[in-house]
């Protein structure tokens, strides 16, 4: 019991805590099969550590003057296993990181050789102190010390500087990061050397001893900075547990320093006789200091630390994505939004989305490409380099122009609308398979937004466009309407105007004839009579014509009105009929007015016109009928119409002209132009006017026997 | 004997009526415009004004404004013109009008006999 404490007990407070952090990093360096020389390394190093700073241990456990003997073995075990660990950083600083430097196998040889031999040497020697017995430590002078002792510190400072060397050469040849790395270790050994050189060099000159023997334990500074600097820019799976078990080592530590605190206590109060009993209550104090320190931290805490992912804060933002609409207005912003999500949680230098635009092929021409036949997320260091040598070459210059570590491909229906591109993590992590697949959760999202925001931008650029051409040619339109409204007016007023103007002189002529031909201004020769009478027929005829004209082209403009009116038709066919009884006597044509009994229709159309057509169909009939012939018009019913008939006995129309009856100025051959007088144009209007009454009219006729001209009229009942 | 008062700016055409009418026996009083007739008015009341509608000066819807805005009048108002599109007769109709004549369908003495049947 009193051995225990002729160490200190920071000594050993110290020592257990140096054990099990050697014990929990060790364990965790053997997890997974991973095997490389440099944790092999580090691995036989906490090894070594270990068995150095328990056989240190069980020398002052067992200094007791009856021990003496197992005491100074112990003593030389340590200063064996002392010189071992230093072989290990050694060999550490040699393999890690990986590099082309290469020391010939010969020197390589040589060392182990002469590590072996002094380890061998240094536990059957008693020339580390003068003395066969050991000192107690506080007392150790110069003098004391043995040859073996300086051979041992020599050996010490020699493998110090070697690994420094080696660090030195390896420094130039690697990255950044391998660089970084060798830094990191480098830092934690100079930390060991100067802890140990301060410690057992130079305050003792001064008088000063402390901590000299803890001294072992300072070579952690080593171990944690050569582990840290090995994990911490890869092995993610040993950075998650580690920092999660960081926080339980660091709980378990309090814990343990508590507990001793606690006794400590008790034993400077309490007398010793009942400190067994107190025992249980050390160890729950100790339970309860345990779970109280671990409060402090959660499990995120060490996560920066380790350059670990914030995979809730990550999964929350992406839930930002999915959420919010105010990246919805504008691309800029959606970029920037994007980039700060993945940039702070994922601990990376930058992410980016890209829109493939009509020119983007053109700058990266064999991504676009890769993407039309691979449709999941391009991880660099997965596929790009387990591909084939041209698509690996031809894809990786590419994506270093893009500093792209991570490539998502953004589809919408097959289409590859853009990349969604992350850089590289902070100490160049791997891209967790976890992270991949939030990524590709992210992924539609992100593709939906992007699309709906080109798609906004661009139907935004097309409607304005559009709404720009609309605007002009809506202009044109009005301007043009006006326009034709003007010059409708204008047509309608010369319209007018010219029917009056050509009509006033014609009125004269006709005027003035008819007063001659009345022979009430004197009497006239036969020859004279004649001639005036053709003045005046032909006067009737130019006022007719142009009456005519005016009504074809006001059908034509559709300026004519329709009127609808509620009419009897068989009464009112009947007395247009009548009214042409007493011109057809005087012909001597037989004039004929036919329809059912039962029959009288009463029809919506409009009386005027019907009236018109009769009496232009009557007038043909009429003028083309010879003597002693005969017209008659009939009534009939068929189906939803009402058919006129008007048929006479006349000189036909032959089977050429028929076809051309309706148009306008047709009016028969040249000769018999001469003998009717009529202007050709009543057919044209009459057949205008019957279709539009919502009818048809046609010719039914055969050279000398006669014609028949039909027409219907809408009829319901 | 009735008396009548001619409007109507065409000279030809205007003694044509005149000469008409006299052969029919009616006293006739010219006037060549709007105005001219008005003028006239004053001092030959007649039994039928016969009015052309197309005249300078103050046309024929003028002088029948004028008329009408006088109240009730002893004579009748015969329009003649070429204007044949139904809101011109109808406009005449409504200042007034008794009977809208076309002048190309009637010859002078057919003119004289329509104006008979009205008086």
């Amino acid at each position: 019991m009193d051995v225990l404490f002729s160490m200190t007990w920071i000594s050993q407070c110290l020592y257990l805590i140096a054990t099990i952090a050697t014990l929990v990093l060790g364990g965790i360096l053997v997890h997974k099969n991973l095997v490389s020389e440099a944790r092999r390394s580090l691995l036989l190093f906490s090894l070594c550590f270990i068995l150095w700073l328990g056989s240190l241990y069980f020398g002052f456990v067992f200094l007791k003057p009856e021990t003496s003997q197992i005491s100074l073995w112990f003593v030389r075990l340590s200063y064996g296993f002392g010189t071992l660990v230093l072989f290990w950083i050694v060999s550490f600083f040699y393999h890690f990181p990986r590099s082309n430097f290469h020391i010939p196998l010969l020197w390589r040889v040589i060392f182990w050789m002469g590590t072996g031999g002094l380890f061998v040497i240094t536990i059957f020697t008693s020339r580390i102190y003068h003395s066969t017995e050991i000192i107690i430590p506080q007392q150790v002078g110069k003098d004391i010390l043995g040859p073996w002792y300086f051979l041992s510190a020599s050996y010490f400072l020699l493998s110090f500087g070697i690994s420094m060397w080696i660090a030195r050469m390896k420094y130039h040849q690697l990255r950044s990061i391998e660089k970084a790395k060798i830094r990191i270790a480098s830092v934690g050994l100079a930390v060991f050397l100067t802890l140990i050189l301060l410690t057992n060099v130079l305050l003792p000159m001064f008088g000063i001893i402390i901590l000299q023997l803890e001294s072992p334990v300072f070579s952690l500074a080593f171990f944690v900075s050569a582990f840290y600097s090995m994990i911490k820019y890869r092995f993610l799976d040993v950075k998650f547990s580690l920092s999660r078990a960081l926080k339980k080592i660091i709980a378990f530590c309090g814990a343990v320093l508590a507990a001793y605190l606690f006794y400590l206590v008790f034993r400077i109060f309490i007398s010793s006789s009942f400190l067994i009993y107190w025992n249980p209550f050390i160890l729950a104090f100790a339970l309860i200091a345990y779970f109280w320190i671990s409060r402090f931290f959660d499990s995120s805490t060490f996560h920066r630390f380790f350059g670990l992912t914030n995979f809730e804060y990550f999964s929350s933002q992406v839930e930002r994505i999915k959420q919010e609409d105010e990246f919805s207005h504008s691309l800029p912003a959606l970029q920037k939004h994007v980039s700060n999500i993945f940039c702070k949680s994922l601990g990376i230098r930058f992410a980016k989305v890209i829109v493939l635009e009509k020119n983007s092929s053109r700058t990266f021409p064999n991504l676009v490409r890769y993407f039309e036949t691979h449709q999941d997320i391009l991880v660099k260091k997965e596929q790009v380099l387990l591909a084939s040598e041209e698509i690996k070459n031809s894809l990786l210059k590419e994506l270093k122009l893009l500093q792209t570590e991570v490539c998502v491909p953004l589809f919408r229906l097959q289409t590859l609308v853009g990349f969604f591109i992350l850089g590289k993590k902070r100490f160049d992590d791997l891209y967790t398979a976890n992270e991949i697949l939030a990524l590709s959760r992210l992924v539609p999202y992100l593709t939906l937004r992007l699309t709906a925001l080109l798609y906004n931008s661009e139907l935004q650029k097309e409607v304005a466009h559009k709404t720009e051409e609309l605007k002009k040619k809506n202009q044109e339109l009005v301007s043009s309407h006006k326009k034709l409204k003007k010059l409708d007016q204008i047509k309608d007023d010369f319209l007018s105007i010219a029917s009056h103007e050509l009509r006033t002189p014609m009125t004269v002529i006709k005027g003035y004839s008819d007063f001659l031909l009345s022979q009430r201004f004197g009497s006239l020769n036969d020859q004279q009579q004649d001639f005036l009478k053709k003045i005046f027929t032909n006067a009737e005829n130019l006022i007719l014509l142009v009456s005519k004209m005016l009504e074809v082209s006001a059908l034509e403009a559709g300026k004519i009105k329709f009127e609808k009116k509620t009419v009897a038709l068989k009464p009112f066919l009947k007395d247009i009929v009548e009214e042409f009884y007493l011109v057809c006597k005087a012909k001597n044509i037989s004039l004929k007015f036919q329809c059912e009994k039962s029959f009288d229709p009463f029809i919506i159309t409009d009386p005027e016109k019907i009236k018109q057509i009769m009496t232009n169909l009557l007038g043909n009939a009429y003028k083309f009928t010879p003597e002693k012939g005969s017209i008659a018009v009939s009534l009939l019913k068929i189906n939803k119409y009402v058919k006129i008939d008007v048929r006479d006995t006349g000189i036909g129309i032959p089977l050429e002209e028929q076809k051309n009856i309706f148009k306008k100025f047709q009016q028969g051959k040249n000769y018999l132009r001469q003998a009717f007088s009529g202007t050709g144009l009543g057919l044209n209007i009459t057949k205008g006017f019957v279709e539009h009454l919502g009818g048809s009219i046609w010719i039914e006729s055969e050279k000398g026997k006669g014609t028949c001209f039909s027409f219907t009229l809408p009829y319901k009942k | 004997m009735k008396k009548i008062l001619i409007v109507e700016d065409n000279l030809d055409l205007h003694e044509m009526l005149r000469i008409a009418f006299t052969l029919e026996g009616f006293e006739t009083q010219s006037g060549f415009s709007g105005t001219e007739a008005l003028e006239c008015l004053q001092s030959f009341i007649p039994d039928i004004i016969f009015l052309d509608i197309m005249m300078p000066h103050m046309d024929g819807y003028q002088f029948l404004q004028v008329i009408a805005s006088r109240g009730k009048r002893p004579f009748r108002i015969v329009a003649y013109s070429n204007l044949e599109r139904p809101k011109d007769i109808t406009n005449a109709r409504n200042l007034g009008v008794d009977l809208f004549l076309k002048k190309s369908d009637y010859a002078p003495m057919e003119l004289v006999q329509q104006i008979k049947k009205l008086l």
